[in-house]
Formats: C-alpha cells, sequence, structure tokens
C-alpha cells in the first residue's frame, strides 16, 4: 500500500506524544489526526473512517479497552488497524493487548524512526 | 475453638440427608458448649440419658408383663418409673442449657434405681451375703459414670454418698446388728470403705485426665495461636508486597512517559525530520539518546523484578520452534559484539527437538540478558551459545571467555542489584538486575540456572528447561494459554 493512503487516527492524552506523531507523519506526508480522550475519537470515528487507529490504554474517561469495545459495538471503523499504545506496561501487556483485539502494540518509548515501517507493515 | 479430629456424630450426620427426620435426633445428640472439656461432657450426658431411656423403657415393659412383678411402694416396675422421671427430667434440663442440672439428675436417678433395686434383692434372697455382691457392682457404677457426668471435684462426694446410700439401704433391711452374723457386718463394712476407695481412685485418675487434657487443649491454644499469628504477617508481608509492585508499576509509567517525549524528540532530530542538523549537536543527540535508552531499560528491569518477586509473572506456553527462537535472539544481539570485535557463535545440537512446550518470550529474555551479559564482561575472544538437549530437560549454554566471577561473588550473582565486583558496576553500566531476571524467569519455567566460572578465563551460564512436547505437534498456539507460575 502506498504510503499516501495511509490515514491514521491517535488517541492519546499526552500533548507530547501527539505532538511528536504530528511531526513524524508531516514529515512522512502522512495523513494524520490526533485526538486527546475516547469520546472524541468515537465522535471522530462516526464520520471518518482511518486505516490505522493508535489508541493509548490509559485515557481519561473511557479507557483504551473500553473504547476498542464501544467501536466493535458501533461498527465503528470495522476495517482499521487498531493499535494499543501506553507506558504503563510490563513484559506481559503484549500478549495481553494482543489477546484482547487489538491488532499491534506500540510500547512507549515510541520510535519516531521505526513507526512508519511498523504502521505500512501493519495494513499491508 | 476448633475440633481437630472430626467427632463421630458429624460423620454421621454428613451422612443423612437434610430432610431426613432422623437428622433431627442426631442433631439433638450434638454438644451445644464451645469449651472442649464440656462437649465431651455434654455429649457423654446426652447419649446416657439416650441409652438409660432405652434400657429402662425395656426393663420396665419385662418387669410388668413378662415376669408380672407385683406393684409397690419398693418393686421393680417402680425402680424403673422413677430412673425414667429422673432421666427424662435431665433430658428436659440439657436441652434447655442445664448440664450440671442434667448430670445430677442421672445421678440421683440411678441412685435411686439402685438402692431400689439393691432392697428388693436384699429382702427378697434368703442368702443376704450373695445379693450384696449383684448390687455392689452397679453402686460403683455410679460413681465411675459421675466421673464423666459431673465436674470432677464433685466426684468425691459422690462416692460418699455411695457409701450413704449403700448404708441406708443395708438399714432398711432392719436387720437386727445383734442377731446378724460378724461375718455380714464385716461384710458390709469392706463394701462401704471398698466404695471409698473407688471414689479416690476415680478422682485421682479424672484429676490427671483433665490436667492433660488441658495441656493438650493448650498446647492445641498455643499452635492455633502461632498459626493466626502467621497468617495475619504472611497477609501484611502480601499487602505490602502488592503496594510495592504497585507503586513501582505507577513509579514506571509515571518515568517513561516524559521519556517517552525525550526518546521521541530525540529520534526526530536526530532523524532529520525537523531540519538537518550539524554534526556536532547529531553527536550530543546521540549521547542524549543512548542514556536515555540506558534509563528506560533500567526501569523496565525494575519493573519486571519487581513483578517476578511478588510472584505475579505469567506464563504463556505455546508451542515454539527452539532453534529459530535461539538464533533470532542471537542476531537481534550480534551489533553488540560487533561492536567489541568479540565473536558470537550459536551451535544448536540435533537432540534439540523442533517443537517444544515453552513461553518464548520468556526465553527470549533469558538469553538476551545471558548474552548481552557475556559480552559486555567480554574484552576479547568470544561468546558461545549451545544448545543440547537429553531426554527430560534441554539447554542453553552460554559460554564466554571474559573477565570470570570471583569466587566470592558466586553466592551472590543470581541476587538483585549485586554485581561481581561493585567498582566494575559503572564501567559495566549494568543494572545489577540481569542475572535476578533471568533466574527468577528460569525458574517460572519450571528450569533451573548454574554457573561455573574461572576468573579470567570466563564464565559459563546453563539455564535447563524442561523438555516438553506439545501433544500435536505444529498446532496453532492457543492466544493466552495462561497458568500461574512461581
Amino acid at each position: 500500500m502506498n504510503r499516501q493512503m495511509l490515514s491514521v487516527l491517535l488517541v492519546d492524552d499526552d500533548p507530547a506524544m501527539r505532538d511528536m506523531f504530528q511531526m513524524v507523519m508531516d514529515h512522512h506526508h502522512i495523513d494524520l489526526t490526533t485526538v486527546e480522550n475516547a469520546e472524541m475519537a468515537l465522535d471522530y470515528l462516526a464520520s471518518n473512517h482511518p486505516n490505522v487507529i493508535i489508541l493509548d490504554l490509559f485515557l481519561p474517561g473511557l479507557d483504551g479497552y473500553q473504547m476498542l469495545r464501544q467501536m466493535r459495538k458501533k461498527a465503528l471503523a470495522p476495517d482499521a488497524r487498531v493499535v494499543a499504545t501506553t507506558a504503563y506496561y510490563t513484559a506481559d501487556t503484549e500478549q495481553e493487548t494482543l489477546s484482547g483485539g487489538f491488532d499491534g502494540y506500540l510500547p512507549k518509548p515510541i520510535d519516531a524512526n521505526g513507526i512508519v515501517p511498523y504502521l505500512e507493515a501493519l495494513i499491508s | 475453638m476448633t475440633i481437630p479430629a472430626k467427632e463421630p456424630l458429624t460423620r454421621a450426620l454428613e451422612a443423612v440427608p437434610q430432610a431426613n427426620p432422623i437428622r433431627g435426633i442426631l442433631l439433638w445428640f450434638a454438644p451445644r458448649s464451645q469449651n472442649r472439656d464440656e462437649r465431651f461432657r455434654e455429649s457423654t450426658v446426652r447419649v446416657i440419658i439416650a441409652l438409660v431411656l432405652a434400657v429402662m423403657s425395656l426393663s420396665f415393659a419385662i418387669s410388668l408383663f413378662i415376669y408380672q412383678d407385683p406393684w409397690g411402694l419398693i418393686s421393680f416396675p417402680t425402680m424403673n418409673l422413677v430412673v425414667l422421671v429422673f432421666v427424662v427430667a435431665a433430658g428436659v434440663t440439657v436441652t434447655r442449657g442445664n448440664l450440671d442440672l442434667a448430670g445430677w439428675l442421672i445421678v440421683i436417678g440411678s441412685f435411686a434405681g439402685v438402692t431400689m433395686t439393691h432392697y428388693i434383692l436384699r429382702s427378697a434372697a434368703g442368702d443376704e451375703n450373695n445379693s450384696a455382691f449383684i448390687s455392689i457392682p452397679m453402686f460403683m457404677f455410679i460413681s465411675l459414670a459421675a466421673t464423666v457426668l459431673l465436674q470432677r471435684r464433685l466426684i468425691m462426694l459422690i462416692s460418699i454418698i455411695t457409701v450413704l446410700a449403700f448404708g441406708i439401704s443395708e438399714f432398711l433391711l432392719s436387720v437386727d446388728p445383734s442377731q446378724a452374723n460378724p461375718m455380714q457386718i464385716a461384710g458390709v463394712v469392706s463394701f462401704g470403705v471398698l466404695l471409698l476407695v473407688e471414689g479416690i481412685i476415680l478422682q485421682t485418675v479424672r484429676y490427671e485426665f483433665d490436667s492433660r487434657f488441658e495441656a493438650l487443649d493448650d498446647a492445641i491454644r498455643q499452635e492455633e495461636l502461632a498459626r493466626e499469628q502467621a497468617e495475619t504477617d504472611r497477609k501484611r508481608a502480601e499487602e505490602a508486597d502488592k503496594a510495592k509492585s504497585q507503586f513501582l508499576a505507577n513509579m514506571s509509567h509515571e518515568l517513561r512517559t516524559p521519556l517517552n517525549a525525550i526518546i521521541g524528540y530525540s529520534d526526530i532530530l536526530v532523524g532529520g525530520m525537523a531540519g538537518e542538523l550539524a554534526p556536532q549537536p547529531t553527536r550530543l543527540l546521540g549521547n542524549i539518546q543512548s542514556n536515555s535508552r540506558r534509563l528506560l531499560s533500567l526501569i523496565n528491569d525494575v519493573l519486571d523484578l519487581s513483578k517476578i518477586e511478588a510472584g505475579r509473572i505469567e506464563v504463556f506456553n505455546a508451542p515454539l520452534q527452539p532453534r529459530k527462537l535461539i538464533t533470532d535472539t542471537v542476531e537481534s544481539l550480534r551489533a553488540l559484539a560487533i561492536e567489541k570485535s568479540i565473536a558470537l557463535n550459536v551451535t544448536i545440537s540435533d537432540d534439540v527437538p523442533e517443537v517444544i512446550l515453552s513461553d518464548g518470550r520468556k526465553i527470549a529474555q533469558i538469553l538476551t540478558n545471558l548474552v548481552s551479559n557475556a559480552v559486555k564482561f567480554t574484552s576479547k575472544g568470544s561468546v558461545d551459545v549451545d544448545v543440547t538437549a537429553d531426554s527430560a530437560q534441554w539447554h542453553i549454554v552460554v559460554r564466554d571467555t571474559g573477565s570470570g566471577i570471583p569466587e566470592q561473588a558466586m553466592a551472590y550473582i543470581f541476587e538483585p542489584f549485586r554485581q561481581a565486583d561493585s567498582t566494575d558496576a559503572r564501567s559495566h553500566k549494568g543494572t545489577g538486575l540481569g542475572l535476578a531476571i533471568v533466574k527468577a524467569l528460569a525458574e517460572s519455567l519450571n528450569g533451573e540456572i548454574e554457573v561455573n566460572s574461572i576468573p579470567n578465563q570466563g564464565s559459563t551460564f546453563r539455564v535447563s528447561l524442561p523438555r516438553a512436547i506439545p501433544t500435536e505437534v505444529g498446532s496453532v498456539a492457543p492466544a493466552a494459554n495462561t497458568s500461574e507460575a512461581m
């Protein structure tokens, strides 16, 4: 898949994370929308269809798992790949997120140089 | 207080269904008292009431309908009725919870019965001496019964009453002492003495019995107290452990969030995503990057270890290919060896099974820690990874030609925050947690680790893991086959 066809939604309450993602995605000319909580993300998904959603697990209000359930229930962005990201993890978190319904796992700190290849591999 | 051994009644009750009316009768026999000593006395009283009730009813029926004994103030049917009245009264009393009175009622009822029987037998018999032999055991039996029916301090009193009752029944016979032969008087007196001696013996035995019982009771109570204390201590320690793990988990989250920004922004700068940089700032940023990554691995190790120490490590067993896992893991570490110009070799024996049931991530972590450790402590030569297998286990052996581990350090090499040479800690930039984590991980996989080392020649770490072959070779790994370990 072509890089320009990637459209990404980042749901994270950390402003630095949103800012960094914006810089990386701008550099690679990838379409990115950032929101800071699950409610805003659900609103956005009602009328938009990104093909990758990067979802922080610990959000104010609905957390990442709850948001994923809501999305599935309301059949929002059914084709999108959903990637869990978190700074709150142990050695077992990857296993837990993957068996919890996520398509990918990006522990923080994220690797700014590795994100784009990772996302491309994820949707191809 | 709990009763250690299961009482026969408890077993009987378990066998009877809830709705069965027999259950109600059985339940009546269960002692209500909480005190150990009293429970014993109470169940004896309840059982004796039931027994006497049955025997006396039968005896009453036999004396009336079979022997057709004549009614009279002192006769067998009357005697049976008197005993029955006392025993029924005792039954009512014990049901109402007055154990002492119930015991007394049984004893007094028995006295009345035995005294009357003695009198009847003595007056009916021509040979007066012989009939005394029949009633004497009955008098003695009352003293014996009193030892379990009444409090111990009353036993001597009962014996004296027994002697008196015996005397009175003899007196009631209105034998003229002047006409009695000396043998007869001697017999009566010696029976009285016999009853008194019996009382003394019974009381001594009961005191001895009780004091042993109390000692036992005390020991049990002490043991229970100790057990409760241990339980409380364990719970408290567990809570503290949980709190510690939770604190560390929260801490690492709080630390990783700013670290994410530091690492992320320096990656962006170094990657030229915010414009080209001059060589000098790039070099400085590289230092920021490598140091923040070190900080990150420290945070990760602390968290892993705290989770391991709290016993909350989870094992995800799945079929895996050990050859591929080992080769891939070692390859990912090759850059470290190249950087230090040392060889990194992998040899996998043909005995190693193609597929093994285990937790691949944990094995990879064990190998990563061991190999990066070996590389860290080796300045020239090689690091060799040998994988072998026997019928029960498979072994991952990591051998280096490094500085080795001093003799005195072998004892604590697997303890957290300890390195073989503490002055080395800075130059080797380690957290001192790697081997502690390796050991805990190996144990979580039911494996073990051992180390051999010769200073200045090198060290050999050998991890042995169970050779668990999945039942369906090549089957799809279950998503989350969790099992609690440690």
